[in-house]
């Protein structure tokens, strides 16, 4: 239980941060702000496996799943520290 | 004699934390000010300001979102109006600081963190008016 | 093998994450770039255990205690941004 809590948890919050990104993406166009809120969808994506690995689908094994979608979501907020975020 | 930090007003340097991100967003406002009723074009702020059209392009979009100027749509281009007159007088004490103390204000908006940054945060605040 | 190759990769942009944020905070003095980090480094070592578990679909109670503690400590840092008045 404290699993799925936990989890739908980390969804929302994950999926809070990326709203309020993308949104302010929209108006201000600065790109770190894309990446780093795709990021956090992707963060939450990985999140919502998790309760659909364990409680929705549990004869399929997600795991590998969940880790690509969170491997790939951090690379993105990476790429875009790295490269976007001391822009003017 | 030299220029500190400390020189700038309070009030000039609170509208440049709020509102200047980069030198060239600075020098287009103020060269935008010394001519109120003038309609400036990407190209026009381009060459004044020895920077790209794409640069122009970013500096007048940023002066554009913080209520300083306003855009006409065909032609494209764009003209000094600040959203009240207090930013006005703003501006024009500004512009008589900056030829005295260049270096101070210029330091003043290297130090700044990037509007990446500022934008990332702001994102996250429900009170700002967008 | 790959799980393992995925886990160190985000473990170690979590800490690379954290250490902008950390960075970000330093600059700007805002303390939602603090929450951010601090919940980025706290993942990235949560992760770390991972390395310690076989497959922890089960749930280990610590691992997920400290994954919920970085998601309040985003929550926090979101809600204290909108608390104070400039």
């Amino acid at each position: 239980m404290i699993q799925l809590a936990v989890n739908v948890l980390g969804t929302l919050v994950a999926g809070l941060c990326a709203v309020l990104l993308l949104r302010a993406f929209g108006s201000v166009r600065m790109r770190l702000l894309l990446w780093a809120g795709l990021c956090f969808a992707g963060l939450a994506a990985s999140n919502a496996l998790v309760v659909a690995d364990l409680f929705i689908v549990p004869d399929i094994d997600l795991y590998r799943w969940r880790l690509v979608v969170a491997a790939t979501a951090m690379l993105l907020l990476v790429y875009g520290l790295v490269f976007e975020s001391d822009r003017s | 004699m030299t220029n500190s930090r400390n020189e700038i007003p309070i009030h000039v340097r609170r509208f440049l934390e709020e509102n200047i991100d980069t030198v060239p967003q600075l020098e287009t406002l103020l060269m935008m000010n010394e001519k109120p009723d003038r309609n400036w074009s990407i190209a026009d702020v381009a060459s004044r300001n020895y920077i790209t059209e794409q640069r122009a392009t970013d500096t007048l979009q940023a002066l554009l979102r913080r209520r300083l100027v306003v855009a006409e749509n065909s032609p494209q281009c764009f003209r000094f109006n600040p959203a009240s007159e207090d930013i006005r007088t703003l501006v024009a004490e500004l512009a008589i600081c900056y030829q005295r103390m260049l270096s101070a204000i210029t330091e003043f908006i290297h130090s700044k963190p990037s509007a990446s940054i500022t934008e990332f945060a702001r994102a996250f605040d429900f009170k700002k008016d967008r | 093998m790959i799980e393992g190759f995925l886990l160190g990769v985000i473990v170690t942009c979590s800490f690379v994450a954290a250490g902008f944020f950390a960075r970000f905070w330093r600059a700007t003095r805002d303390l939602l770039f603090l929450g951010f980090a601090a919940a980025f480094a706290l993942e990235g070592l949560n992760r770390m255990a991972f390395l310690f578990l076989d497959k922890p679909s089960a749930g280990d109670g610590v691992i997920y205690g400290v994954r919920l503690l970085s998601y309040l400590l985003i929550l926090a840092a979101i809600a204290n941004k909108n608390r104070k008045k400039t």
